[in-house]
């Protein structure tokens, strides 16, 4: 147990501050709170090329893909310094997290070296086409056709929540090429350029008056035989693999919802009638909740992230972080605006408290709690993974799809 | 970095988990909480045989000085059979105190004594109407003499040596007292948890050795204590969300076992995200406690209110698990769930350790600034 650098670990943390040092300055300065968000897409594109240069933008990928073949413990080091600046919103999560590791586990050598470089210079975002009207929790009862002409699969259907699709140059896609088998049998997996006729994005708007995810419609698009990730109907176990890379990428770094810093500077920023707030023993109650859930889950990614090195991958007692953190930042973000009065109201970044931070929370966490995963199925995970109870009763799981279509 | 402990200690751990299970069942337990008044002594003096209470303890006082990461593993191990031994009020807490602030003879002449299980020592700090933690202490030393009450204290029904806080020409300090003296008077408690007596104790004119002053305040103590209980509250609560599974499984009603039905399911899933979380947490203040360093009250008090909080979940839903059987003196459900709570309140309530937590992280504010 050592909670302190060694002495490697040390001396790359001293690289990546003085790199950061160096290299921030100009991506600092601007006010993101009230930036556009087409602008923040540009800030965010150069940041990733910046970041590219030197390693750091996919560091656990080898460096002949332009990674630094980091190790987890590297990634976090980088992410921890990372959070110290201001910088614009990771437009490039799912590209990243989820993408770029499952081309790199599936893809053939030519794509890879034809499209990574076009992530790492910033130039592609890609998105995730997993969900569909019929199917989030229950991924397996998805509707999307994908049928063989010749070398090609043509794409038929409807994706929706995706994440980043109006900006996404590329799309991983799970789709149904067998529906006489079993749902979770008739899955194959693919990629596409978003680009590809046939393929039609509309903006869905979210409650908090943004529209970062959308609905894509496939009419007889065509996608190459040589973009399919995986064997035919094999589509589930590469989905699996890459919600695992998600996991992963999500062990390194918070939900960012609140930062416990913005939280306490809030409420020492804050007087009640009776005194300042944090001598009042509920507003400490409720202060310590977000405190422990923030803290606590940064040694639980720290102890996660131990057995990553000792090649354990990560397994499914991960699911208890967003389980804590989203509920526990919906909370605190109620009671935040609690603090304010009637001035909770006022989410104008010019006004409220930490840019509106808290207000923004409000409004975000209730779809944190549902992406990727609901509150409710890795509760689920938990008890039947790493607990061991029985399954959730899946009356339909061995009966040809389109039997129960 | 590293965040888990080392192989060497796991293993310590997993053979002191087959000691105690064999040693100390919860059968033997239930003896203890049906009114066997010599068996916790008997299992004392058991345990130093085996050298628990002699853990981190220097070697020159009698110790094997294997060091807090290990001390905090035992006490994992003895919360997960509720052990009712005086660990926490002679080992955490008075053998703490003699260590922090014990003149060299003063440790020299009782510490190998505790260890080795010859005596049992306990802190007395709590005094009845009144919360002492910011030195609003009635008790009072003077001319080598102590007078006051202290009530609850912790096994004073087993303990011969008690370490006293006292007000001592204004300043908090803590004193020594021989069990035995005349002038003590002890009176037994009835408490929640039947199984870890405590009791009220008068001192008039009672001969007591001071303890010399210190850098480190008499708080000091209640935060290593509460790292080492947080411990004991996960083992507890590792061994609730254990029962409660193995209880699930078994139990058929509705043609099915309960185990499956989802609020259950999802009951027993929030236990041990609670559990987990706490020993993140736990983790931490190990490492803290074992380096002395300058996090060490804030992990301390992190861990404290998150092993707390989710030790108070995980045996209230053991009960709720069971259902009727549950809430019967025969099942085993409440020597967790009594402990849970007298462990609550044994260093104090939350309300105080949140207000000591807040106060860690506004000096760390000040000093970042
Ligand atoms: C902000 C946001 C971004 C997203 N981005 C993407 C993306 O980029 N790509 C993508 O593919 N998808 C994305 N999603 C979709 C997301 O994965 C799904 O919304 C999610 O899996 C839930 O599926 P659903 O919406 O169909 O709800 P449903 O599955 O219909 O769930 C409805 C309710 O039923 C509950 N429920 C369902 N099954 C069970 C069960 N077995 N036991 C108990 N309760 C159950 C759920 O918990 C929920 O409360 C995004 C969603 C959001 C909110």
């Amino acid at each position: 147990m050592d909670f302190n650098d060694s002495p490697e670990e040390a001396e790359f943390r001293r690289q990546v501050r003085a790199w950061l040092a160096e290299n921030t300055s100009e991506f600092s300065a601007y006010d993101y709170d009230t930036m556009s968000d087409e602008e923040e897409v540009a800030l965010c594109r150069r940041w990733v090329a910046r970041k590219a240069e030197a390693g750091y933008a996919a560091m656990r990928l080898p460096r002949a893909f332009g990674g630094m073949d980091a190790t987890p413990m590297q990634c976090v080091i980088y992410a921890q310094e990372e959070a110290r600046y201001k910088l614009p919103f990771n437009y490039f999560g799912i590209t990243l997290g989820m993408a770029v590791p499952t081309l790199l586990t599936f893809a053939s050598e030519e794509y890879k070296a034809a499209l990574l470089p076009r992530v790492l210079s910033g130039e592609h975002i890609w998105c995730q086409l997993f969900s569909e009207p019929s199917a989030g929790s229950d991924l397996a009862n998805l509707r999307t056709r994908a049928e063989k002409e010749g070398e090609e699969w043509v794409i038929n259907g409807q994706k929706v929540w995706t994440t980043g699709a109006h900006l996404a140059d590329y799309g991983i896609l799970v789709a149904r090429s067998n529906p006489e088998l079993p749902k979770h049998k008739g899955l194959t997996y693919f990629f596409l350029d978003m680009k590809s006729p046939g393929v039609e994005v509309r903006p869905i708007t979210q409650i908090d008056g943004g529209a970062e995810f959308n609905e894509v419609y496939f009419s007889d698009v065509r996608i190459p035989d040589s973009q399919r990730l995986g064997e035919v109907c094999e589509g589930w176990k590469v989905a699996m693999t890459t919600l695992m890379f998600e996991r992963q990428a999500a062990g390194e770094q918070s939900l960012g919802l609140i930062d416990f810093e913005d939280l306490f500077r809030t409420v020492l920023g804050i007087d009640l009638t009776d005194g300042p707030a944090i001598e009042d023993s509920q507003v400490r109650e409720k202060l310590v909740d977000w405190y422990l859930i923030q803290e606590g889950l940064k040694y639980f990614g720290y102890r996660q992230l131990t057995a990553l090195s000792a090649g354990r991958p990560p397994g499914p007692e991960a699911s208890l972080g967003k389980l804590l953190e989203a509920r526990g930042a919906q909370a605190a973000a109620g009671f935040a605006t609690d603090l304010m009065g009637y001035e909770g109201i006022i989410k104008d970044p010019a006004l409220a408290p930490c840019g509106g931070a808290h207000q923004s929370a409000v409004l975000q966490a209730p779809g944190i709690r549902i992406a990727g995963g609901t509150d409710e199925i890795l509760r689920n995970t938990l008890a039947e993974k790493v607990l061991g109870l029985p399954p959730e009763a899946r009356n339909d799981k061995a009966l040809p799809f389109n039997q129960i279509m | 970095m590293n965040f888990e402990f080392s192989q060497e200690q796991i293993l310590l751990q997993e053979e002191i988990r087959r000691q105690i299970s064999g040693a100390c069942p919860l059968e033997r337990v239930m003896k203890v909480m049906d009114g066997d008044t010599t068996e916790r002594l008997k299992i004392w003096r058991e345990f130093a045989e085996l050298g628990y209470q002699a853990t981190a303890m220097p070697e020159d006082l009698g110790g094997y000085g294997l060091g807090y990461l290990e001390l905090c593993l035992l006490a994992q191990e003895l919360g997960r059979h509720v052990v009712p031994i005086p660990m926490i009020s002679s080992i955490y807490l008075a053998s703490e105190a003699l260590l922090l602030h014990g003149s060299e003879a003063q440790k020299e002449k009782y510490l190998p004594l505790i260890v080795s299980g010859e005596r049992v020592a306990s802190l007395a700090w709590s005094e009845p109407g009144r919360r002492v933690a910011n030195g609003n202490i009635a008790t009072r030393f003077a001319d080598g003499m102590l007078s006051g009450e202290k009530l609850p204290v912790a096994d004073a029904d087993i303990a011969d040596l008690f370490v006293v806080l006292a007000q001592s020409e204004g300043q908090s300090r803590f004193c020594l007292v021989d069990g035995s003296d005349s002038t003590l008077a002890t009176e037994h408690l009835a408490v929640i948890d039947e199984a870890w007596p405590h009791a009220r104790l008068q001192m008039s004119g009672t001969p007591a050795e001071l303890l010399p002053v210190n850098e480190v305040d008499v708080d000091e103590v209640f935060y290593r204590a509460a790292v080492l209980v947080a411990f004991e509250q996960i083992g507890g609560a590792q061994a609730c969300l254990r029962s409660a599974i193995d209880y699930a499984q078994e139990r058929v009603v509705f043609g099915r076992s309960i185990a499956s039905f989802q609020a259950i399911k999802h009951k027993l899933a929030d236990v041990y995200a609670a559990t987990e979380l706490a020993l993140s947490h736990a983790y931490y203040a190990s490492w803290a406690l074992q380096q002395n360093d300058k996090s060490l009250r804030r992990a301390a008090a992190g861990a404290r209110i998150a092993a707390t909080r989710a030790y108070e979940l995980a045996s209230a839903e053991l009960i709720q698990v069971h259902g009727g059987m549950g809430y019967t003196w025969e099942s085993h459900c409440h020597l967790f769930y009594k402990r849970s709570r007298m462990l609550a309140l044994a260093l104090d309530s939350e309300p105080t350790w949140q207000r000591r937590l807040v106060e860690q992280l506004c000096m760390q504010k000040e000093e970042a600034a």
